[in-house]
């Protein structure tokens, strides 16, 4: 299985070397879907990952998936491939058909809700969703919905006929807001979600995707910064032997294991464990937390060239800036771990991390 | 850039039946009286602590049997670690010894001796202290004066060494000399002795630190005599001796846990129902504690494996350090108080105690500076 996987993330890590580079990023920049590049993805079957081998996926788990999203992360892989796969994954998780196309997932924002009343054999969805990503540029969005009841569901939707307010992120990728008001959906098009009070919610999932992502995109972040460091030369040496860079960039280096180290135990952690919340929690609050450190001194390091658009550091950094916001930032998720350990209380405390693992 | 990769390592059931043993061992000393949970860590010296714990058989445990071990593994090691300084237990008497002298005389010492210090260590009955730095060298240990010199029968000292952990209360250190020429990379002509210290011709000086306690020490070697089986390792070989054990020294749970009892006691502090802010500065911590815990096993993980971890030890120390560091500071603004030491609520002495303490956390065992030096050339920078 370790094999397969290691295969699976050589192959990808390729592809992606190959085909996002520098004109795709900045084509990307329009807030469009780049078809063609899209195309690619569909063709290496990462866009069915998650789905059945019988509908043509290939049958990847949660934690195959997130180390693609990673990957995708540390490439700023332009359209919203993890969105896709992980859609797929949450829907499939509840029995649902294979989705096919572009995917997005929402609502992001703990404060929004959807909800669903019965129609004859079908459902009516009603509510607001803001900034869902991709989500006016998905074919299909599986949505997160409660029933009158309160009852816990899975949808499909189609934002075709949505009221879409388009907006994006600082690196240009879609957040769209979305309205849905009484729109009519087919039976099978919505089903009971397995959550408890531990979850997973989309949330999490959500936020477990950009830790994958922002560890990625730090860990190629740092590379571009020691490159450029032995690179460039001031003073008759290249400033990667001046001892102040050497230091930034120690210091860097130690925030990129750690946000790594965060976002791989979550992801490694199953969705049904009792402590997959905390770990959710603790990989975007850690992963988030080290975007400062490390975009500041990749930016130090890279100087006045690391601001213009022609070096390809921004394409990433822009992205980390809006990432860390997305799915809860750091000061949600620490919250939600702050209230776990008042709860559990400080003679308790040190059961739980050993627990914890 | 490869070799800063941490990969996520389980602890292995058997890691877990150790955690058991030590938590039952804990609670026992703990209702016996044998120790005051939460007041102490390894800056501390308690022989009575540390001779129950070799007769629980908590010291040495990856060690060979015929020296008093168990040959467990080193996550095994790790667990004892860790629940020891989680539970505040006065561990500092024997913490040199089993983390770093006792794999030292190990690997490298004479049979006779390796049979007569081991079980002595393992039995919590034989302590360590370090005889690295000096007053004109720290940090750059490579510039070590304190000289060797050969006469009948084995070697004569002479210098000085400071900074040695509970040396008035310890029984031997192991000493770094100069023994020979340095040669072009300064790494050579160095060796380390195993000195006892109850023979004549070292003077050992306590010195006061800002604690108001005398834990580090000052020795003076003069024509002090330490016979040829107790010379450590080879000749001249002294440098990648002390440099190669370094990951033992510098990833371990003491590079994390030194504050628990003030982290444990803020979170006490705040209560069951913080505000955003309380909750918000609490999970920060939490999971930074959490991924560095993680950190460290995994460098546990890596020795275990039989690897020798040295830039992704450094890592954890400067990342543990650093975090233990900040924690003094953000506990008083989140739960003010007036620190005062040995104050009857336990917060209020917490922060007393790792305020004071936490300057020495990041220049003991390799100053923050050395090892983002360390860092920065496994990056590709140096």
């Amino acid at each position: 299985m370790n094999d397969m996987r290691d295969i699976l993330l050589e192959q990808t890590d390729r592809l992606f070397g190959d085909t996002v580079d520098a004109d795709a990023w900045t084509a990307a920049d329009s807030g469009s879907l780049d078809r063609s590049l899209w195309a690619r993805f569909e063709e290496a079957g990462l866009t069915r990952a998650a789905l059945d081998e019988a509908d043509g996926g290939s049958d990847l788990g949660l934690a195959d998936i997130l180390a693609l999203t990673r990957l995708a992360g540390r490439h700023a892989v332009p359209g919203p491939l993890p969105e896709t796969m992980l859609a797929g994954w949450l829907w499939r998780r509840v029995d649902g058909d294979a989705l096919a196309g572009v995917l997005g997932f929402g609502p992001v924002r703990p404060a929004d809700c959807f909800t669903l009343t019965p129609d004859g054999q079908g459902w009516r969805l009603s509510g607001e969703a803001a900034r869902v990503p991709w989500g006016g540029v998905a074919d299909r969005l599986v949505l997160s919905a409660r029933t009158l009841e309160g009852e816990a569901m899975l949808a499909v939707a189609e934002p075709v006929e949505t009221a879409i307010t388009g907006g994006g992120n600082l690196a240009n990728e879609p957040r769209d807001s979305l309205v849905f008001d009484d729109l009519p959906l087919a039976a099978d098009r919505v089903r009971p979600w397995p959550e408890s009070d531990r979850g997973p919610t989309l949330m999490q999932i959500g936020a477990l995707m950009r830790a994958q992502q922002i560890a990625g995109a730090l860990q190629r972040v740092l590379e571009m910064s020691i490159e450029y460091a032995n690179d460039r030369v001031q003073f008759g040496r290249p400033i990667a032997k001046f001892q102040a860079v050497q230091h930034m960039l120690a210091v860097a280096a130690g925030h990129v294991a750690a946000a790594s180290m965060a976002a791989e135990a979550a992801a490694a952690r199953d969705v049904d464990d009792p402590h997959f919340a905390l770990d959710v929690a603790i990989a975007k609050a850690r992963a988030g937390e080290a975007v400062r450190p490390v975009t500041d001194a990749a930016h130090q390091v890279h100087g006045a060239m690391g601001f213009t658009h022609e070096h390809s550091l921004h394409f990433l950094t822009r992205r980390l800036w809006s990432w860390r916001e997305e799915f809860g930032n750091e000061r949600l998720w620490q919250r939600e771990i702050g209230r776990v350990v008042a709860t559990t209380g400080a003679d308790r405390l040190w059961p739980l991390l050993t627990d914890l693992g | 850039m490869n070799g800063l990769q941490f990969t996520p390592r389980a602890l292995p059931g058997a890691a877990e039946d150790m955690r058991r043993r030590v938590r039952d061992f804990l609670a026992r000393a703990a209702a016996a009286g044998h120790y005051r949970p939460g007041e102490a860590s390894w800056n501390s010296f308690d022989a009575g602590f540390s001779r129950r714990c070799g007769e629980a058989g908590l010291i040495g445990v990856t060690w060979p049997r015929s020296y008093g071990g168990e040959e467990r593994s080193y996550l095994e090691r790790y667990v004892i670690m860790e629940e020891m300084l989680a539970a505040g237990a006065p561990v500092g008497a024997h913490w040199i010894a089993e983390r770093q002298s006792g794999p030292q005389i190990l690997t490298h010492a004479h049979p006779a001796v390796k049979a007569r210090i081991l079980p002595e260590i393992a039995a919590g009955r034989c302590f360590f202290g370090i005889g690295m730095s000096e007053p004109d060298s720290g940090s750059d240990l490579a510039s070590v004066r304190t000289r060797a010199t050969q006469v009948d029968g084995g070697w004569k000292i002479n210098g000085r060494k400071i900074w040695t952990t509970n040396a008035g209360q310890v029984n031997y250190l192991n000493l770094l000399a100069r023994t020979g020429d340095a040669g072009p990379n300064r790494h050579g002509g160095l060796t380390q002795f195993i000195v006892d210290l109850s023979k004549p011709g070292v003077e050992i000086r306590p010195i006061r630190d800002l604690t108001g306690r005398a834990e580090f020490c000052e020795e003076v070697f003069d024509d002090y005599f330490v016979p040829d089986e107790m010379v450590l390792g080879k000749v001249g070989e002294g440098w990648s001796m002390v440099t190669g054990e370094l990951a033992y020294e510098r990833s371990g749970p003491d590079r994390i846990l030194s504050p628990f009892n003030l982290l444990r006691e803020a979170v006490r502090a705040v209560g069951e129902e913080p505000d955003d802010a309380g909750a918000e500065e609490i999970g920060r911590w939490i999971a930074n504690v959490v991924t560095l815990r993680r950190m460290s096993v995994s460098v546990a993980g890596m020795l275990a494996d039989g690897k020798a971890p040295n830039a992704q030890a450094a890592l954890v120390k400067d990342l543990g350090t650093t975090f233990e560091r900040e924690l003094p500071e953000q506990a008083r603004l989140l739960a003010p108080r007036e620190p005062e030491q040995n104050a009857a609520e336990p917060y209020t002495a917490a922060l007393a105690q790792v305020t004071l303490n936490a300057p020495s956390w990041t220049i003991r065992g390799g100053t923050r500076e050395i090892l983002r030096g360390i860092i920065a050339r496994e990056l590709g920078l140096r």
